[in-house]
């Protein structure tokens, strides 16, 4: 305890006093208010046979923890996956490897913490719902128990898990970064979604739910809706009284499976946990023919003729170096996996091209692009280049027109067969879905700080959009006639240059 | 109390090329101030971060009282204190909080752990910041914190790696009686290459170049050895050039159009020159100027 205490309690402050804790506190507030809709609301969330609960606390209280089971796993995953990096950016492992505290403890200590910002995220959020008990008024009565308890039942053994397997990515190298990111995300999507209800036993509850609603209003024949749905002919959703449940034992059994994940992943973690060493040479022998003929003579010649093409101008001069500073690092297995993406979209059945390959291709372009407008900040060198730089205007203009070029080689493919088949609209679309996606890019680098923003709601809206075809959240337009009917690409160009402006507004003005 | 190093060799990566950053090393460490001498990039940091413990050699022994710690790191740890080269800091804390964070990681007792800190805030002067968040922190301030954390367990090895950067003259002065005060009961091991924070306070003097140890000795032998081989010479301007690139210059001060020289070469550079005592940096360029001419000349001139 006399190691673990400080630990903990140095690392919550250092945590929970920065500003972006505040900003993710104010988010889930926002969430939680936006999560009870007014009866007449344009949209509803949890729609049982055409009712909902009324807001007593018993309702509000199982809401609150189907929300957390969602929601919880993405988004509190990357609020709290930083408690190893943290200690990396700041420098701050070098002292912390010369102490004598074990491995194993320094992790459980960040892994309290971890936890103790979830608990933290959950309570403010329970706060928020007796705000929207209150706000509504439908039950004045506060049952703080009921409210309570779903939390600590459902939600607290996946607060648990999401704690270890934060800290099981930050222990393995490379789910450290921007991979574990995406890696994380698909794996919420993939596999967290359909399994959550059944892991944290939120599923059972929601059958009880529906067969009680059944039962009391046996000749409604309405929809069940879980999540967001649009309520298109402005009806008032009907109400009844749910008193609650009581919890049981096999309602506490069923997380079991969360906490042995938890336990596991912790265990994963303390094996691969390098405990900020940086261990000597591998004794790998390198392939001295592809670092010489490939990366050697091909970057220098692929260099020297794009420097050719861009040294009369100073926009493209800067252009080519901030494309250079983009890719610089990165594997050549990178663009082998980019020629090959292109190739499969001139190869592929356009429907799949259209609704699959392409926007896997600029997914593809994520990590390359997610240090945009960031960049500087990271590598320190914002002051060099604050003083050294013409024109700021131009410098952002060169970043933007970097990831812009990057992500149209990643489409080459499309944009030669759109251009064969004289599909004009579509190329417009597929300018459009670029722009939006550098401008996302830069603003999010620009305005956060840090690339993990963008590596996160990036492939959310990939997801919901081009692949889910959610019309407004479809910054392509899968469904190409629909969305020019519906006038979306005209939305995402003015969010792009809007996005574009604000960026470049924010680093001239530093 | 004895740091036995034996035959240390240490590779590191640095994008796809391998460097190799200490060759061979082997030295002993006694009580008292070995200062560690050597130009940018001659392995001190990297010697330094295996002897924290935090980087693990490719080969080689290092003995801490009998025991290898390259195998069992945790027996050095508790008896450690190490300032690296570059550290950073939790700015959101207050310079006390962040110094009770590092006891606790420390293993430290609360009380024994606040009363050590609160002498150490007095000691280096910061006792009037102690509850201001650390991002307010000047620079030298955030070194002196550095400093603070490295003796909070009262370490008997300490390994502090270019630790006067940042610091003023008057704060270089304190930490410089600070060392000498605690170099009687504990080794520690300084790395610099300003040869002047080292003159007057280490008992033994390391040089590196290139990761290898090139000269290890007492302050006076080091001396000794270049003693016949320092020399002043009063030369015109425009001489200046060809004997830059001819000798080692280890001082130069101009008087309207002669400027005076401190050479240090094995002949003597010039029929006008004169023979004077040797200092340590003399010692210091000569050697590893020796190893690498220009690498020497340059930083001379």
């Amino acid at each position: 305890m006399r190691q673990l205490w400080p630990c903990i309690s140095a690392d919550f402050k250092q945590r929970t006093r920065q500003q972006s804790f505040a900003v993710s506190l104010l988010a889930m507030v926002v969430l939680t208010l936006l999560f009870f809709p007014a009866p007449d609301a344009q949209y509803q969330t949890l729609v049982l046979n055409g009712y909902r609960g009324i807001y007593n606390s018993a309702w509000l209280g199982v809401c609150l923890a189907m929300l957390n089971v969602l929601f919880l796993p993405l988004i509190c995953f990357y609020l709290v996956k930083n408690a190893l990096e943290l200690d990396r950016q700041s420098q701050t492992s070098e002292l912390i490897a010369a102490t004598p505290i074990s491995a194993t403890r320094f992790l459980f200590a960040k892994w309290c913490v971890n936890l103790l910002i979830l608990v933290s995220v959950v309570f403010v959020m329970l706060l928020s719902t007796l705000a929207v008990q209150l706000y509504y008024g439908e039950s004045y009565h506060i049952n703080v128990w009921a409210l309570v308890w779903p939390q600590l039942v459902y939600v607290f053994p996946m607060m648990l898990a999401v704690a270890s397997v934060a800290i099981m990515f930050e222990s393995v190298k490379w789910l450290r970064g921007g991979l574990g990111n995406i890696v994380y995300f698909f794996l919420w999507i993939g596999f967290t979604v359909q399994a959550i209800e059944s892991l944290s036993g939120i599923g059972a509850l929601l059958d009880h739910l529906e067969t009680e609603v059944t039962e009391r209003f046996p000749s409604h024949q309405g929809a069940t809706n879980i999540g967001v749905t649009i309520n298109d002919q402005h009806r008032e959703i009907k109400t009844f009284v749910w008193q609650g449940i009581e919890p049981t034992f096999s309602q506490l059994t069923d997380s079991l499976l969360l906490y042995i994940i938890s336990l596991a992943c912790l265990l994963l973690a303390l094996v691969f946990f390098d405990r900020f060493s940086q261990n000597s040479l591998p004794s790998r022998k390198q392939s001295k023919w592809f670092n010489t003929i490939f990366i050697a003579k091909i970057i220098t010649l692929l260099d020297a003729l794009f420097m050719l093409i861009t040294k009369h101008l100073s926009f493209t001069r800067l252009l080519r170096l901030e494309l250079k500073l983009l890719l610089k690092g990165h594997s050549w297995y990178w663009i082998i996996g980019l020629f090959a993406l292109n190739i499969t979209q001139l190869l592929i059945e356009q429907s799949l091209m259209i609704s699959v390959i392409l926007p896997l291709s600029w997914l593809w372009c994520v990590l390359v692009i997610s240090p945009l407008g960031q960049l500087e900040k990271q590598s320190n060198t914002l002051e060099l280049i604050t003083y050294a730089k013409q024109s700021s205007t131009l410098q952002s203009l060169a970043s933007f027109s970097a990831a812009w070029l990057l992500l149209l080689l990643a489409s080459v493919g499309s944009l030669v067969r759109f251009s064969a088949m004289n599909e004009g609209l579509l190329i417009i679309q597929l300018v459009i879905a670029i722009s939006f996606t550098a401008s996302l890019a830069f603003f999010c680098g620009a305005w956060t700080g840090n690339k993990r923003m963008f590596e996160v709601l990036y492939p959310t809206l990939w997801y919901i959009g081009p692949i889910q075809a959610a019309l407004y959240v479809d910054f392509f337009g899968v469904n190409s006639a629909v969305s020019w009917q519906a006038g979306v690409p005209y939305y995402f160009l003015v969010i792009s240059v809007g996005l574009l402006a604000l960026t470049v507004a924010k680093r001239n003005a530093r | 109390m004895l740091l036995d190093i034996q035959s240390l060799s240490h590779q590191y990566k640095s994008g796809k090329q391998a460097h190799t950053a200490i060759h061979s090393l082997t030295m002993q460490v006694q009580p008292g101030i070995l200062a560690l001498l050597g130009p940018n990039g001659a392995g001190k940091s990297s010697l330094m971060r295996i002897l924290a413990t935090i980087n693990k050699p490719t080969s080689g022994k290092i003995l801490w009282q009998g025991t290898d710690i390259v195998q069992s790191p945790q027996i050095l740890r508790s008896e450690l204190g190490y300032l690296p080269q570059y550290f950073g800091v939790y700015d959101q804390l207050s310079g006390v909080e962040f110094l009770q964070y590092i006891a606790g990681l420390k293993g430290l007792e609360p009380t024994r752990a606040n009363q050590t800190i609160d002498d150490l805030l007095n000691k280096l002067n910061l006792s009037h910041a102690a509850h201001l968040p650390l991002k307010g922190y000047s620079g030298g301030m955030k070194q002196r914190v550095g400093i603070a954390q490295a003796l909070l367990n009262d370490p008997k090895l300490l390994i502090i790696d270019e630790p006067t950067v940042g610091l003023d003259p008057q704060e270089r002065n304190n930490f410089r009686q600070l060392l000498t005060e605690l170099a009687a009961e504990r080794c520690i091991i300084f790395s610099t290459h300003i040869v002047s924070d080292v003159e007057s306070i280490a008992d033994r003097i390391a040089i590196m170049q290139s990761g290898r140890l090139i000269q290890c000795d007492v302050p006076s032998v080091l001396q000794e050895k270049v003693a016949h081989k320092c020399w002043t010479l009063t030369a015109d301007l425009p001489e200046l050039k060809h004997l830059q690139h001819e000798f080692i210059i280890s001082h130069s001060s101009r008087h309207a159009n002669k400027v005076e020289l401190n050479i240090v070469a094995d002949y003597c550079p010039d029929a006008r020159a004169k023979h004077r005592a040797p200092s340590l940096e003399d010692a210091y360029l000569y050697f590893t100027g020796n190893m690498q001419p220009q690498a020497g000349l340059a930083r001379a001139s």
